[in-house]
Order: structure tokens, then C-alpha cells, then sequence
């Protein structure tokens, strides 16, 4: 945890740095006196003060908080971590498959990760699932959800 | 206060055809509200074209069963699926979703009910009797008062940090500097959007809430996954609060309507503010309040009595001066006006029957929410003791769906998707996330009000004696901020004395 503190003490004093740099750039208004870099700067300040604390704390007097550190050994954070990664192809997929079939799909996966093996269940599941958000979201608010390869094919 | 009058409005809209109407637009709302990615205001708006062939009495009555049921479906997802349905109940899932995790998810139900039935019957009397003169206080809140209410509602985060205040402040910090993406509030320059115009608004508020409190749930709950860990299903006796649950919270959902309907007469400040003022109102004044955010009953209460005070609080300046409070009042001022009636004060001196019209029909549709709601308790309350297996993958797809509806946006699901990557490793490391959630919320108000301020004038920060409202507002959250430390402090030598003697005992 100590560790974890002291890399988030830096994160933080590198985020105020950026901030305070980068927005040297921004216009000088001359009739508002006070420009855009006004507030951003004034909270870089406050969170390098609050990052300087949490670290000399942590050096000064110990671990501050809780938390739980992370390790690739954990088999709980691999999981986590796959159903993560999945997340991002479904994302990815998301225009090119269209809602319905990389919902399902995804659906499927997570399930199947979290070690549920009752196919039938899986499949009703995901597939009621995505017809209640498509009929909420698409027929009945009008919202567009991305047909993909479907485009052409759906009723509405 | 004509009272003959009320009751003939009162007895137009109890009539069948148009009760039907009310209940309705009520049942509309608590779906809407619960769908995380659906707001009150979209709910509205995409019923408003529906109310153009109604009477005016019945479309304005299915409006707001509409708004008061989105008030308190939001609680839904709050407390089921740590998602706040609405922003407006953001402040619910800090004690809401707790209090499901250990099986008392029907207790946190009924009471977010309840109080937001009592805090919707609040602000609907307060509107009844004292529009006019609140909606004159309210005209009195300029920059200097906004930003020091959100300097009021920002001390909260002392008090909702956790275990350490240094770690609850940097994560404040790191939410008021998110809120400084996108374009400068006065100038309109873009800041740190590097080229990518759908941050020009800034983070967009909903995929990033989703992603800070669903995303990351949904990857704490894979991680800490056991086929055999499941929350018991509960046995819901009661649709409604225990009488002790009542006694307990009477005087924070009492406090939370009034102060609900208060902000939500200030124009611009909405359901959202008004239930974390009302939070940390519950939470300075309770006896415990080291336990607030672990699963307190008052929690809930404060958040959502407020949330649904807002209602009422809201048509204040609309009714009497024309002024939306709100954005879903914003909508129905358009409603107004598509039926020809312009809101102000000529509504209360020409359309007298109108004015009661609109206070019977609020009454109503807090009536026609709680009824429903109430109905619904036993059901939603199931989704909690569903299989883990079939409910995270279930959450996960409305959180996309819910993200992406926003604005129709992909960019929104990786937002999403990178936030709820922060919000793990934040929850991880002991960093809290409510006071992100809080600095989100008010960190726009504080900035554009500030520099507004200061431009007025011309960089003099002493002006601000000038403003006694405001003044009052600074004393209270520097007083909430020492009070917010001190019981810190306290807490923190009473849980080391509890440490140390239990060491000692072994």
C-alpha cells in the first residue's frame, strides 16, 4: 500500500505540473482579467498541496487509508482483467456486428467466465436481455443502437 | 390562497379519465428513471409532443407524474446496481447500494420511496403556499451566492472521504479538474480536448458516472466472483418502511424536502445539488456519522426527500416568474406555451385556475409515484438475489446501451469503459469515489460562477462581503468542514482505542 501511495502522490503532482503547463498556452482575455487557465490552475495547486501531503505522510507517518494491492497472480484480477479486455473488443465490434449479435456474444462470454455452463440459460438470458433493451431503447424512445452487419435486415 | 378553488382543481384532475393519465405518465417516469441513461428531462421531452392533442390539464397532469416518477425511479438503479438511474440520485448509491449488498435492498427501497414521496408532498405544499415569496429569494442569488453554494455542497467532501481525508480531497481535486475539460465556461476556449470535439462539452456526465460506479463494480464483482457467494433472497414483508425506520429518518426526510424544494427554486440548481447538500446535512447533524456511506437508512432518506422536493421547488420560478428551475422545467414551460399560456406573473393574475391546476396535479402525481412505486417494491427488490452469472452481464449491456443513448456516441462507451478502468483502481487503492462524483456535479457551478464574480468585480474578492447570503453559505461550510474533521479525528482515535484493546484482549 505504501507503494501505491507514493505512485499516486506522483500521478498527482506530475497531473497539477501538466496542468499548470499546459495552460500557459491558453488566450490572456483582456477584458476578463481572469482567462481560462484561471480555475484549472487554482485546483492544480490545491491537488499538488494534497499529493505533497499524501506523500509525506506516507514517509512521515505510514500507510494512510486502505486498499488492497494488485498482482497478475491473483486469479480474480486475470478474470477481471479478461472480461475487461473483452469489453473493449465488444466496443470495437460494436459498429461492425451491430448491438444485436456482439451483445449477444458478449453476453455469452461473461457468463461463460464466470463459470455459468447452463448453455440454454445463457442463451435465453442473452437474447431477452437485448430485445427489452431494443425495445426500450429503440422502438419505443427511438434511440438508435448501431445495426452492423444487420443493417437491412431489421424491421424497424 | 383560494381554497375553493384548490379543491375544484384537486377534484378535475381525481376525475378517472384523468387520474388514468397521471398514473400513466408516473409508471413512464419510474421506468425511465430507472434505466440508467434515461433522465427525467429525456422522458419529458419525448412525451411532450404526445401532450399536444391532450386538454392542457391532463397533458401538464401526465408531464409530472412523469417528472415526480423519474425523481424516484432513479433511486432504483442507485440501490440495486450502483447506478444512478437519474444524476438526481447519484447521492442514493452512496448508502442506497450498501444497504442492498447486505440484503436489506426492500428497506433501502421503501424508504427512498417513502421519502420521496414525503419530500415530493413537501415541496408540492411549499410551492402551494409560498411561490411567490420564495421565488423572490431565489431572484436574489447571483454569481457571488451560487458559487458559495457550491463551495457549500463541495465541503461535503471531507465528510464522504472514508478513511482518509487526504485520499477523499485528491480524489475531489481530480474531479473538479476533470469538469475543466471541454470549453472555457466564459470565454467558450477549448481546454485539453485535443482535437476531439465530443470532449468540447466536457466529460459527458452520465457515461462517466457509469463508468466511475458501474463499470467498475461490475470489475470488482469479476474479480471477487465465487459461484458460492450469493446474497440470500430476501424475504420482503413490507412494502413501506418500518414505523421505527419513519420515527428514525422524520426529521432527515423533513429537512431533506425543504431543503430540495429551496434549491430547486434557485434557477439552475437542480435535484442533483439539492440531494448532496441534503446528504451531508443528514450526515453533520446524525450521531453516527462515521457510518454514512456504509449502509445508513438516513442516507437514502436525505438524498432522495430532497431529490423529489426539487420537483416542487422548481416550478416556483417557473409558475410565478416564467424562470425554468430546471431543465425538465425548461420542457414543460414549452408545454406551457405550445397550449398558449405564458408562465409569470400574469399566470397568477389571469389563470388563477391554471396555477391550482398545476399545484393539484403535482400533488397527484406524488400520489400516483408512491402508489406505483410502492407496488413495485417486491419486484425490484428481487433483481438484488438474482444469479450474479446472468445479473453482471445484464448490468454491463445497459451500462453501454446507456452510455451510448446519450448521444448516440461510440466515443461515450470507451469513455465509459476508461473510467470505469479509474474508478477500479481508485476503489482499489483506497481513493473514495463519491467526492469525484460530488465535484462533478458542482464543479461547473463553482467555476462559471467564480470567474462570473470576478469578472463582475473586476478581480476585487473582498466584494464578496457584499453578499450576505453568500457570506452566511461560506460561514456554513467552514463550519461543516471543521465539524467534518473534528468527528473525523474522533473516529478515527476511537477505531484505533477499539484496535488497540482488542489487540490487547488477545
Amino acid at each position: 500500500m505504501k507503494k501505491a501511495n507514493i505512485v499516486f502522490s506522483i500521478l498527482g503532482l506530475l497531473l497539477s505540473a501538466y496542468v499548470w503547463i499546459s495552460s500557459a498556452d491558453f488566450p490572456y482575455d483582456k477584458i476578463m482579467i481572469l482567462g481560462p487557465e484561471f480555475f484549472p490552475r487554482v485546483m492544480a495547486v490545491a491537488m499538488a498541496i494534497a499529493s505533497a501531503s499524501l506523500l509525506g505522510y506516507t514517509f512521515l507517518v505510514g500507510v494512510v487509508g486502505d486498499g488492497k494491492s494488485i498482482s497478475l497472480k491473483n486469479p480474480g484480477i486475470r478474470r477481471a482483467l479478461i472480461v475487461f479486455l473483452a469489453a473493449v473488443v465488444y466496443a470495437v465490434l460494436l459498429p461492425i456486428l451491430g448491438f444485436i449479435i456482439d451483445s449477444i456474444v458478449f453476453m455469452l462470454f461473461m457468463m461463460y467466465m464466470l463459470q455459468f455452463r447452463a448453455y440454454g440459460k445463457m442463451l435465453l438470458s442473452s437474447i431477452v436481455t437485448v430485445a427489452v433493451v431494443i425495445f426500450a431503447f429503440q422502438i419505443m424512445l427511438q434511440i438508435q443502437l448501431p445495426a452492423g452487419i444487420l443493417d437491412g435486415f431489421l424491421p424497424w | 390562497m383560494d381554497l375553493a378553488m384548490y379543491l375544484s382543481a384537486l377534484l378535475n384532475v381525481l376525475q378517472p379519465s384523468h387520474l388514468a393519465v397521471v398514473f400513466a405518465g408516473a409508471l413512464g417516469g419510474i421506468l425511465v428513471g430507472s434505466i440508467p441513461g434515461l433522465t427525467a428531462t429525456m422522458g419529458v421531452a419525448l412525451l411532450v409532443p404526445f401532450s399536444f392533442g391532450m386538454d392542457m390539464d391532463v397533458s401538464i397532469g401526465m408531464l409530472l407524474g412523469l417528472y415526480c416518477g423519474a425523481m424516484y425511479g432513479g433511486s432504483i438503479a442507485s440501490i440495486l446496481i450502483r447506478t444512478p438511474g437519474t444524476p438526481a440520485a447519484a447521492a442514493t448509491l452512496l448508502d442506497g447500494y450498501p444497504l442492498g449488498q447486505q440484503g436489506q435492498g426492500s428497506r433501502a427501497l421503501s424508504m427512498s420511496l417513502w421519502a420521496s414521496f414525503i419530500g415530493g408532498v413537501i415541496g408540492c405544499g411549499i410551492m402551494t403556499f409560498l411561490s411567490p415569496q420564495i421565488s423572490k429569494f431565489a431572484l436574489k442569488f447571483s454569481p457571488a451566492e451560487y458559487f458559495a453554494l457550491a463551495i457549500f455542497g463541495l465541503s461535503v467532501i471531507v465528510s464522504i472521504s472514508g478513511n482518509s481525508v487526504i485520499k477523499g480531497v485528491m480524489s475531489g481535486l481530480f474531479g473538479l479538474l476533470l469538469c475543466t475539460i471541454g470549453s472555457d465556461p466564459i470565454s467558450g476556449y477549448p481546454r485539453w480536448i485535443f482535437g476531439n470535439m465530443q470532449l468540447y462539452e466536457g466529460p459527458p456526465f452520465i457515461p462517466t458516472l457509469i463508468g466511475l460506479f458501474a463499470v467498475s463494480e461490475i470489475l470488482s464483482n469479476v474479480e471477487n466472483f465465487s459461484a458460492d457467494k450469493k446474497i440470500a433472497p430476501e424475504k420482503v414483508t413490507q412494502i413501506l418502511p418500518t414505523v421505527a425506520d419513519m420515527k428514525r429518518c422524520f426529521s432527515t426526510y423533513v429537512k431533506g424536502g425543504i431543503i430540495g424544494t429551496f434549491i430547486g427554486s434557485i434557477p439552475g440548481a437542480g435535484g442533483d445539488i439539492a440531494a448532496f447538500v441534503s446528504y451531508g446535512e443528514a450526515k453533520r447533524s446524525s450521531k453516527t456519522p462515521e457510518k454514512f456511506g456504509t449502509g445508513m437508512i438516513e442516507g437514502v432518506a436525505a438524498s432522495e426527500s430532497a431529490n423529489n422536493g426539487c420537483s416542487g421547488g422548481a416550478m416556483i420560478p417557473l409558475l410565478s416568474l416564467g424562470v425554468p428551475g430546471d431543465s425538465v422545467t425548461a420542457i414543460l414551460l414549452g408545454a406551457f406555451i405550445i397550449h398558449g399560456l405564458q408562465p409569470g406573473p400574469l399566470l397568477y393574475k389571469d389563470h388563477m385556475d391554471v396555477v391550482y391546476m398545476v399545484f393539484a396535479s403535482l400533488l397527484v402525481a406524488n400520489v400516483a409515484m408512491f402508489i406505483l412505486g410502492a407496488l413495485g417494491v417486491r419486484f425490484f427488490s428481487k433483481v438484488i438475489s438474482m444469479d450474479k452469472r446472468l445479473l453482471l452481464p445484464i448490468i454491463f449491456i445497459l451500462s453501454m446501451t446507456g452510455s451510448y443513448s446519450m448521444r448516440n456516441s461510440l466515443f461515450d462507451v470507451f469513455l465509459t469503459l476508461a473510467f470505469g478502468v479509474v474508478g477500479f483502481l481508485m476503489q482499489r487503492y483506497g481513493f473514495p469515489l463519491a467526492p469525484i462524483l460530488l465535484a462533478l456535479i458542482l464543479g461547473p457551478m463553482a467555476e462559471s460562477n467564480l470567474r462570473r464574480f470576478l469578472v463582475i468585480a473586476q478581480g476585487d474578492a473582498s466584494q464578496f462581503l457584499g453578499h450576505p447570503i453568500a457570506m452566511t453559505l461560506f460561514t456554513l461550510a467552514a463550519i461543516s468542514l471543521v465539524l467534518a474533521l473534528v468527528s473525523q479525528h474522533k473516529t478515527q482515535k476511537r477505531l484505533q482505542a477499539n484496535t488497540d484493546s482488542g489487540s490487547g484482549e488477545e
